[in-house]
């Protein structure tokens, strides 16, 4: 079997007394979207710049498609795309010229007709193409996102590792990094750091959560969102509180919590016995003439859940 | 909200300057002034160790040579430190996080002047004149003197000239000196306010503000003495003529002052009040 | 629209009011002339692409910046004229939010409520530390701003914003930068406001609007392409919903096609119908009533079929994108084809 894109054994770092990083074990397989998640501080970037050799392990060790990053650098990052959290250009070249400059950095020389097509295929990508020539000092904070995106792209590796690529980015800058990384599937493997769950609840194959410098999770998301709440979400409308009562002295119901949405209630009811929930809960809010029931199923268990769940475990443990 | 506690009413254009000036005053006391004071007491030390080198010591140019660096040193250092009072409060973010607050708009510039007041006259000033005085008093009274630690002692000690001095300006003629330095500073506070209204580069501002009182110095030496006397130039002719033993008038040009530190506020109230943030 | 304007009868003056607001800085044209209406006591997502004059609009309405041209209220008093009227009666918190370095974060609660409310020493101190712990920040009280984290700022940011108990809190971004803890605990603090205050926020991030707002508008180019309630905007007037049964439904499906209010029952799966409807109202009294009244079925899932806000903002923008284009174009006169 072909060797995993990425592979972290035991890897460990101090920064002076502070430990960041606390034996992580980590496996990105070929041709995966991975999500790696965490709080700020948890040593996302951290792990990222060991794997691109920018920090040095205090213990263990990174392979890049079984090159070891740290006795083969130049070997392990000729296969690597990397996007930092905040990327920094020569502010007088222009758009073109950075990927230019930094295309012959990797190695295999590309004649400069197919360089000139497939800089201006990367900059279409992240949808720079009229910014093309201006200078990277003059960009926005999304545009030099964007071109810190094509800078990681231009060699075509089959690796890549992206800080934050979607932060600073409005809906459509989202929507297009997202589908360019989801456009990738299959041949580039993608490690990619994020805040947004939502994005990778939408693209990712597998998610990592780091948290307090241990692996917290990681698997395929299904298997993050599979545990059920054993809870019921209403949405009601009218005359709600006479209703809310009477569900409350319910025997079946343990716990009803309320969030007020315009001139409707969300409720998220926790019960003791889903059978007789499932059977008496509608009857019942619908005996009451004077509200609505606008929704009614069980509760569905979001990436947020799941995440706040494994932090929160790691904290206590 | 809490029952015992009630909203604001005042819609004054001036409303909040209380908080804004004692905010802006704490930032004043008590380190910036202790600087101040401590590097009025290090010209002092200065000009008495330049002055002792000299053969037939006079107290004369001892005054001279300290009033004169002192001025300097004072102007430099609060065009220093007042650059930023407007610029960098807007450069930052902190005047919008102010000016979005019940604030009048007038209430956030004048607090800047409000504030800097007890420090310039106090700190600045104050301190420094009163430790100046009573050393060139000693030095004046061919005094031995106790006045700081054993080095500054000896220095005041050893150098201190037995057979001719001339005499002090007399006290009140010294108060006038200081009232005269204490309000050519707060014309360079509101200058400096000033500035930072209209220039948006803090570099700017600080350069504008280094050449202001140059050029008032060179209007005061300059210009006929009519325009000279309408203008703060005025101040800097007097405080030269005291410290070289002249006479020069002292409550006219501070009153020219003051009505020009006047006219610079509302100068500055009037283009911040139009100031986008 | 109903629902704005039942809001407005109910509550008096709409909290913000902004009418043919234009603002022009040097040559360019940041907003075209908007007119927005924020409902008293409602929570108020205002999206749209960077550049296209949210945070203007805020700063507008704090008084920050001038309106070129028409005019902005709050609570009925207009930003300009009634300045510091205004701004007594909104919480801000700006995009890069910042405050006075030296403080610590109690210093800047203590300052910014003394600009808003009288009272006894005690009585302030206390009030401050009541909005400090409602806002998560008790372990930081003593720590001084410069030593903050970004996620630390952002919730001072929103407890700075609302110490003063402002009608209306403005928010530029309030969950912009947060690891999700962070930005669940402030999408969590303002729906813990909600009741108390009205709440105008810019977001780039959909579904905190959808989780939260009950009315958005949709800025574009300087220009508001669409606002509304949210239901509105995911339902579309006419609605569809999706129900999923168990039991034998057969009898039951037949008799709801026939209502005067269906229009359509489609089966999308094994047990799950979708039916579209043409009149809400009756719809969301009757649907489920119908099903209860019949012993042998019983409802495992019932939804509105909404549409994603992401799906329906992207076809906004991009429409008017498209728009602006062909605009262009016709503007520069008949186009070269090359």
């Amino acid at each position: 079997m072909a060797a995993p894109a990425l592979e972290i054994h035991d890897l460990n770092k101090s920064f002076g007394r502070n430990e960041v990083l606390h034996s992580i074990d980590l496996t990105v397989p070929q041709g995966s979207i991975c999500g790696f998640l965490g709080p700020n501080g948890a040593g996302k970037s951290t792990t990222m710049k060991i794997v691109m050799g920018l920090l040095r392990p205090s213990g263990g060790r990174a392979l890049v498609f079984g090159r070891d990053v740290h006795r083969d650098g130049v070997g392990a990052r000729a296969q690597v795309g990397y996007l930092p959290q905040h990327t920094r250009f020569h502010p007088y070249r222009n758009c073109r010229e950075v990927l230019s400059y930094v295309a012959h950095l990797y190695p295999g020389r590309r004649p400069a007709s197919e360089l000139r097509e497939l800089i201006d295929e990367k900059l279409d990508a992240v949808g720079l193409a009229d910014k093309a020539n201006r200078r990277a000092g003059a960009l926005s904070g999304g545009e030099a996102q964007r071109l810190g995106l094509a800078q990681a792209l231009i060699a075509e590796p089959a690796l890549l590792i992206l800080d934050e690529p979607a932060a600073s980015l409005d809906p459509h800058g989202r929507q297009q990094v997202l589908g360019l990384l989801d456009g990738l599937r299959g041949h580039t493997t993608v490690f990619y750091s994020t805040h947004i769950l939502e994005d990778v609840q939408r693209v990712s194959d597998i998610v990592a959560i780091l948290a307090n410098g241990r692996v917290a999770a990681l698997g395929p998301i299904e298997d993050l969102l599979e545990a059920p709440t054993g809870g019921w979400t209403v949405r009601i409308a009218g005359q709600v509180a006479a209703a809310r009562e009477h569900l409350e002295a319910q025997p079946w119901v343990s716990s009803l919590t309320t969030r007020v949405r315009g001139d409707q209630e969300l409720w998220t009811v926790d019960v003791t016995d889903d059978g007789t929930a499932a059977e008496l809960m509608l009857p019942l809010l619908l005996s009451d003439e004077s509200c609505d029931v606008m929704e009614f199923h069980r509760a569905e268990r979001t990436l947020e859940d799941a995440y706040l769940e494994v932090v929160e475990a790691s904290h206590g443990g | 909200m809490p029952a015992s506690l009630s909203r604001v009413q005042s819609q004054s254009r001036l409303r909040g300057i209380g908080g804004l000036t004692l905010a802006e005053f704490l930032r004043w006391f008590p380190w910036r002034v202790l600087v101040f004071a401590a590097s009025g007491v290090a010209v002092l030390v200065f000009a008495r160790v330049v002055w002792a080198a000299e053969e037939n010591a006079k107290l004369a140019p001892l005054l001279y040579i300290f009033f004169s660096l002192w001025v300097a040193v004072l102007v430099l250092s609060t065009v220093a430190t007042t650059q930023g009072a407007v610029s960098s409060e807007i450069e930052e973010g902190t005047a919008a996080w102010l000016i979005a607050k019940p604030i009048g708009r007038p209430a956030f510039v004048l607090s800047k002047f409000a504030g800097a007041i007890p420090a310039v006259l106090i700190g600045m000033v104050g301190i420094p004149g009163a430790i100046a005085r009573v050393v060139l008093k000693r030095a004046a009274d061919n005094g031995d003197t106790d006045f700081t630690a054993a080095q500054v002692m000896d220095v005041i000690a050893n150098s201190s000239s037995r057979d001719e001095y001339m005499n002090l300006p007399s006290m009140s003629r010294y108060l006038g000196l200081l009232a005269l330095i204490g309000t050519l500073m707060l014309l360079v506070v509101a200058v400096m306010i000033l500035l930072g209204c209209v220039v948006r580069a803090q570099t700017a501002v600080l350069g504008l503000g280094i050449a202001a009182p140059v050029g008032l110095l060179l209007v005061g030496q300059l210009a006929p003495t009519a325009v000279a006397e309408l203008t703060p130039g005025w101040v800097l002719t007097s405080i030269v003529d005291i410290i070289s033993d002249n006479p020069a008038p002292v409550l006219a040009p501070i009153l020219v002052t003051v009505v020009w530190i006047w006219v610079t506020l509302a100068g500055a109230v009037l283009l911040f009040s139009r100031r986008e943030l | 629209m109903s629902t704005v304007t039942a809001h407005i009868e109910a509550h008096g003056q709409p909290a913000i009011a902004v009418h043919g607001l234009r603002k022009r800085f040097g040559r360019t044209d940041v907003l075209h002339g908007i007119d927005l209406e924020v409902p008293r006591n409602s929570v108020f997502g205002f999206l749209g692409p960077n550049g296209a004059g949210k945070s203007t609009t805020m700063k507008i309405l704090v008084g920050l910046l001038r309106p070129t041209d028409g005019s902005a209220a709050v609570c009925g008093l207009d930003t300009v004229r009634d300045s510091v009227a205004v701004r007594a009666s909104i919480g801000y918190l700006p995009q890069d939010s910042s405050y006075w370095r030296h403080l610590t974060v109690r210093g800047v609660l203590a300052f910014t409520a003394r600009r808003y409310l009288d009272g006894s020493r005690s009585d302030l101190r206390r009030h401050v530390d009541d909005t400090i712990e409602q806002a998560g920040l008790s372990s930081l009280a003593n720590r001084r701003v410069a030593k903050l984290s970004g996620g630390e700022r952002q919730r001072l940011g929103v407890a700075q914003a609302w110490v003063g108990r402002p009608e209306v809190l403005i928010l530029d971004e309030p969950s912009a930068g947060l690891d999700p803890e962070g930005r669940h605990e402030i999408l969590e603090l303002l729906d813990r406001l909600r009741e108390q205050a009205t709440i105008f926020f810019s977001t780039h991030i959909l579904e905190d609007v959808e989780r939260l707002s009950d009315t958005i508008a949709v800025l574009d180019r300087g220009r508001i392409v669409a606002s509304g309630p949210i239901d509105t905007f995911l339902m579309g007037e006419t609605g569809q919903y999706s129900l999923t049964l168990n039991g034998s439904s057969d009898g039951f499906l037949a008799a709801l096609a026939e209502a005067p209010w269906v229009d359509s029952v489609e089966p999308t799966a094994e047990t799950t119908w979708n039916i579209t409807v043409t009149d809400r109202t009756a719809a969301e009294h009757l649907l489920l009533r119908s099903v209860v009244g019949h012993r042998d079925v019983q409802v495992v899932d019932f939804r509105p079929a909404r549409r994603s806000l992401e799906e329906i903002y992207l076809e906004l923008t991009e429409a008017t994108a498209q728009a602006a284009d062909d605009q262009a174009a016709d503007e520069q006169g008949p186009a070269v084809v090359e």
